[in-house]
């Protein structure tokens, strides 16, 4: 259960409302366009770096990579890794060229040479999927801030962001968004880091439940005799049939979920059960008790045992800290989907024990389990086996495709991009990016801490990763919970209003009056703007409460497959291959933007969290063969730009 | 012949080393990636102070970019009239 505390809102309310007060105060001085769009090229490079930070560590990808982290595992890291690594592309390939090219938008500079409709329309486009796609996770980050601060439901959370959001975009300029990214960003990495000192300090110990802010409930463990004694087992029928879990019912008529585990014993496991009753409400009972009269997970997440059997560790140094969850075991708790054939559902938690030593190594999320065995080997006399190759070969493109999509992406989002225009010269753009990737570096360093820290703290809430980095801060006290949350909180508000921005400046900069050639004056262009903000900003409300269960580093990679997909094979080769016609760029934008859209919509993870199919069944119906599209779709858009660019650079030389 | 423009040699200077750099960093992080996909067994193994290599090469990574990064801001040329 997530209840308010006065601190943590005070503490929040002055967090945030001093950033907004910033924001407006700076944005009232930006009156002209060159001074909204690109601060008069004007920034400090150091400030512009820490700015950079501010922007690139959205809340999301900073939640989503604790989270992950923190479910599942070394997997999180793999984003950190693939993030950074993709500013080096930004850094040694576009930006500088770039930079000589462009006045304030990706489209302008794509569009330079060329001055065509097509490009204008199908880049235009591409910003606008690419803004919506990467609202989707800042939007479900927004809920998972609320729920634990606030005590409200998610989508309480999108929809107050949304509509603050929607109500400040049309103030905020390029000069105030600096200065307020530059703070957040400089906020976030320095509170990371005290977050993971005092996480080294604290140590590791078997029974954070019973500490300072744990939640007192601990799990049972025992005989099955022990256990059921006294309580009525219910039948293991229907979706229960042939699973591991033994439900029991009490004389009070409470149901219990509890896990079969070696030597005849039980361990306590937690379930959410939702039913629609005969008059169309949802009834939705947690551990035996209706959600209405306070039914409610208990945080989860602990050290079973420490290498030398020790309850405590003491302070750790980081390399320590590796080494003994190393030698750790660690309980986690993956969840299983069990649907009735009356539609009722229930969703069991059941704690598993895994070695501290898998925990650093990639393959623990589902999506890449592939990783976590070798390759199998094909036995001619087992059938089964050839299947089971298939099966890991696809694992493991679909987590190639991924660092290659993390590694391209950086370097394709429209709103990182337009950031090297708000710097002078070349030299200030390379000094700035060098400041971005120290910021940003050691902030992804940290991630691994403060995934393993929530993963071993006994506050996770294992019906949504996205939750565990405020609820460690939890764990430490109300006060760095308050100040995480105000961080995070003001960056989803500052992420979430340069996308509106964005693609609200793409529908009415690039579409309505360039591509569509409407005439609007000044005043008819900010109120088309404001129109749009709202529509983009009313969209991304209610994608972001479809894509709640969702873990939002994985959106935020999908949104990079999009964006290197439609954008990169277009920058890229207008940068170096001086055969390039619009006819090129602009059917790679298209093809590279429609094939990786429909990829990630067509794969099983979309089927089974956004569609509701079970895993079985998203599996069956999957269209595509995994879930990560880029090692597909961006080989695709440079083979359709080069093919259309010779087909047309013939037919004009004919 | 008239001398090259300083301004384009510089350009020509800095996408150069950019390039070399940025071949560097991928044979790395292809390294990195080939070695995730088809020997999990080196990835397992400690590499210094206890730590395995999947957390070394991973933070290596993320240092390696700094690493680099601040190699190329140092040799970079700059164009007559930049002030930075």
């Amino acid at each position: 259960m997530h209840s308010a505390s006065s601190l943590a809102l005070i503490v929040f309310a002055i967090f945030v409302g001093g950033v907004l007060g910033l924001s407006f105060y700076l944005g009232r001085k930006a009156k002209s366009a060159e001074g909204y769009f690109a601060a008069h090229g004007s920034v400090p490079w150091f400030v512009n770096g820490v700015a950079f930070a501010g922007d690139y560590l959205s809340a999301a990808s900073f939640l989503g990579i604790c989270g992950m982290i923190a479910f599942f595992g070394y997997d999180g890291f793999l984003y950190s890794i693939g993030y950074l690594a993709g500013w080096l592309v930004a850094l040694f390939v576009i930006a500088e060229p770039l930079k000589k090219l462009g006045k304030y938008t990706f489209a302008d500079a794509l569009d330079k040479a060329f001055n065509s409709r097509g490009i204008k329309l199908t880049a235009a486009i591409s910003t606008l999927v690419v803004s919506i796609f990467y609202l989707i996770p800042q939007m479900v980050g927004a809920g998972a801030l609320i729920t634990p601060l606030l005590g409200l439901e998610h989508h309480w959370g999108v929809i107050m962001v949304g509509t603050v959001v929607t109500i400040i975009v049309a103030t905020a300029g390029m000069v105030s968004t600096t200065w307020v990214q530059f703070i957040k960003g400089g906020l976030l990495v320095i509170f990371c880091g005290l977050l993971t000192l005092t996480i080294l300090a604290r140590g590791l110990f078997t029974d954070p439940y019973t500490q300072a802010n744990g939640s007192g409930h601990r799990f049972v463990t025992g005989p099955t005799a022990e256990i059921t004694a006294g309580k009525e087992i219910l039948p293991a029928d229907g979706a229960w049939k042939d699973k591991p879990y033994v439900r029991l019912k009490a004389a009070d008529g409470t149901v219990s979920v509890w896990k079969k585990i070696d030597g005849d014993q039980l361990t306590e496991a937690q379930y959410v059960s939702v039913r629609t009753a005969a008059d169309g409400t949802k009834q939705t009972v947690i551990n035996g008790k209706p959600k209405a009269e306070g039914g409610h997970l208990w945080p989860v997440g602990h050290v079973a045992k420490l290498p030398n059997g020790d309850d405590h560790t003491g302070p750790l140094g980081p390399a320590e800290f590796f080494e003994t969850i190393s030698g750790s075991e660690i309980v986690t708790w993956p969840k299983e989907v069990l649907k009735e054939a009356d539609g009722a559902e229930t969703t069991v938690y059941a704690p598993k024990i895994v070695k501290g030593s898998d925990v650093l190594m990639p393959g623990g999320t589902p999506t890449f389990k592939a990783l976590s065995t070798d390759l199998p080997v094909v036995d001619p006399a087992k059938p089964e086996t050839e299947a089971a190759r298939a099966k890991a070969i696809m694992g493991r493109l679909d987590f190639i495709s991924l660092m290659l999509a993390l590694f391209c992406g950086t370097a394709s989002l429209p709103h990182i991009l337009i950031r090297y225009y708000t710097v002078k010269d070349a030299t200030a753009a390379r000094k700035s990016t060098v400041v971005g990737i120290a910021a940003i570096g050691v902030f992804y360093i940290l991630t691994l801490f403060l995934g393993l820290g929530a993963m071993t703290a006994g506050t996770i809430d294992p019906s949504d990763s996205n939750m565990s980095a405020p609820l460690l801060a939890k764990s430490l006290g109300e006060l760095p919970f308050a100040c995480l949350s105000a961080i995070a909180f003001t960056t989803v508000l500052g992420t979430v209003s340069g996308l509106v921005m964005a693609a609200s400046g793409a529908i009415v900069h690039d579409l309505m009056t360039n591509f569509a050639k409407i005439q609007m004056d000044g005043a008819a262009q900010v109120r088309a703007a404001k129109l749009a903000a709202v529509a983009v900003g009313i969209i991304a409300m209610w994608l972001g409460i479809q894509f709640q269960k969702m873990n939002v580093t994985f959106l935020v990679g999908w949104a990079f497959n999009i964006a290197a997909s439609a954008n990169l094979p277009a920058l890229i080769m207008l940068l170096f291959w001086k055969r390039t016609t619009k006819q090129g760029i602009t059917w790679a934008i298209a093809i590279g933007l429609i094939a990786s859209l429909g990829w990630v919509l067509g794969s099983k993870e979309a089927l089974e969290n956004v569609y509701g199919f079970t895993k079985v069944e998203a599996a069956a119906k999957a269209l595509v063969p995994f879930s990560q599209p880029a090692l597909i779709t961006i080989p695709l858009g440079f083979i359709v730009l080069v093919v259309v660019s010779l087909l047309t650079k013939r037919r004009s030389e004919a | 012949m008239s001398a090259p423009d300083p301004a384009e040699a510089a350009r020509a200077f800095n996408r150069r080393l950019g390039l070399g750099l940025f071949a560097f960093y991928c044979l790395l992080y292809a390294g990195f990636i080939a070695l995730a996909v088809g020997n999990r067994a080196a990835l397992a193994a400690p590499a210094i102070w206890g730590i395995n290599l999947a957390v070394v090469y991973g933070m290596g990574l993320i240092a390696f970019a700094l690493a680099l990064s601040v190699v190329y801001l140092v040799a970079a040329r700059r164009e007559p009239g930049e002030e930075g």
